[in-house]
């Protein structure tokens, strides 16, 4: 890819790799968003989501590799490019002891190109108090008004470490509205981690899943639902047979009944793993779309 | 009414794209109707513009509806194919069928049994 074409990505990490001591936490890592895109990063918990994260806004430096943000290296970004990126951590525990109002004339203030419009805007749709401490607001509305202080300054690249893992379900489904609305406004490309699936599912286009520090899947959620399936049959036998056949993901078992997660299936791999199993008729092997909960746990361990 | 299986193995682009087929097949929606907009849609089910765009391309490429310039997606006719929206009842069934063993024979059976 030319130089070129790499700034016109907001954020491509290049075979990552970063270590705390001797555990590898990142390995390898590779991930390019597509501008104006919406992906969830989903992960267990331990699995790297907040390195990541924190590599990816230049808070970490890698190990190895490069994690490059329009094209410039994260970790010693111009301020031009860092302008650029809003990033909102796991916790809000920045300026508790403030005003929500005083808060954001502050942060406001760093920044030439603040958009007091656009924050008042969203301040009253998502019905921040101006005039209480932060401290003295719930969890909920606090992840706002992180939001509103990492928006003002208008990014194109939004990254926030899991925004509603605090919230209740109905805070949760309010904000990630509201982010939906800011992505179809602005058009800005967002990166959020969570470890909740349906979160993902309801406004994620593209899914990355993180497992042991490698990036397992990165693409469109739908067609990871229409490419990975789970074959269930049961049957007696020593399952990594299996591994054998290509499309093979990982498998499960459960008494005599085992699950197998596979890519690309067709009748003939359906064959050779009945052959595997021991089995004659192809009436008690089944293949069936699941839901993001169940490839999750396949493609994860 | 609109619903939206979050933990299905069905990508919600398809289920947005049956939905729509079912409130044809039900004549709640006649030919010449319009759908919403992608930017409506998106909002009422809380899901990503993109996954509603998805389905209304679906849509279009099946001949269910057309894209008019400035109008917006205008439904094109009666849908001729009820098997279209059974298909995944019928997947299930089957699939749930062979789990218990039954065959293809004794399904039919059962269907007959039930069919009055």
């Amino acid at each position: 890819m030319t130089d070129s074409l790499k700034s016109l990505i907001p954020l491509s990490l290049e075979g990552v790799s970063k270590n705390f001591g001797n555990q590898k936490v990142l390995d390898h890592v590779d991930l390019d968003l597509a501008p104006g895109s919406i992906t969830g990063l989903l992960g267990r918990n331990g699995s790297g989501k907040t390195t990541l994260i924190r590599t990816a806004v230049g808070l970490l430096e890698p190990d190895a590799g490069q994690a490059l943000l329009h094209g410039y290296r994260a970790w010693d970004a111009p301020a031009s490019i860092r302008r650029r990126i809003g990033y909102v951590s796991q916790k809000f525990d920045d300026m508790l002891w403030h005003k929500v109002r005083d808060a954001i004339e502050l942060v406001g203030s760093f920044y030439d190109t603040w958009d007091h419009r656009l924050i008042d805007r969203f301040q009253q749709q998502w019905e921040v108090p101006m005039d209480k401490v932060i401290s003295t607001l719930s969890v909920g509305q606090q992840q706002k008004v992180g939001i509103l202080l990492a928006l003002g300054h208008r990014p194109d690249l939004l990254i926030l470490d899991e925004p509603v893992a605090s919230l209740d379900p109905v805070a949760r489904q309010d904000f990630l509205r509201a982010l939906l609305l800011l992505n179809d406004e602005i058009g800005q490309t967002i990166l959020f981690s969570s470890h909740i699936t349906t979160d993902i599912e309801r406004i994620a286009a593209d899914v990355a899943i993180l497992h042991e520090g490698t990036i397992t899947w990165h693409g469109s959620l739908d067609e990871l639902k229409e490419k990975v399936q789970c074959v269930f049959l049961q049957a007696d036998f020593p399952v990594e047979r299996l591994n054998a056949i290509e499309g093979v993901i990982s498998s499960r078992v459960d008494g005599n009944r085992v699950q197998v997660w596979v890519q690309d299936w067709n009748e003939e791999q359906n064959r050779l793993l009945g052959e595997q199993a021991g089995i004659s008729t192809d009436n008690s092997i089944h293949v069936q779309s699941v839901g993001l909960d169940e490839l999750f746990m396949g493609m994860t361990s | 009414m609109f619903t939206i299986q979050l933990n299905s193995g069905v990508p919600i682009y398809r289920q947005v794209f049956d939905q729509i087929v079912r409130e044809i097949d039900c004549g709640r929606l006649e030919k010449g109707d319009l759908l919403p907009s992608v930017r409506q849609m998106a909002t009422d089910l809380g899901v990503n513009p993109m996954t509603v765009s998805r389905a209304w391309s679906l849509l279009e490429s099946e001949g269910v509806v057309q894209r008019k310039r400035g109008v917006g997606m205008v439904v094109l006719r009666k849908a001729e194919k009820p098997e279209m929206y059974l298909r995944p009842t019928i997947d299930q069934l089957v699939a749930d069928a062979k789990q218990v063993g039954l065959s293809q024979t004794q399904l039919i059976q059962l269907i007959k049994k039930r069919w009055r």
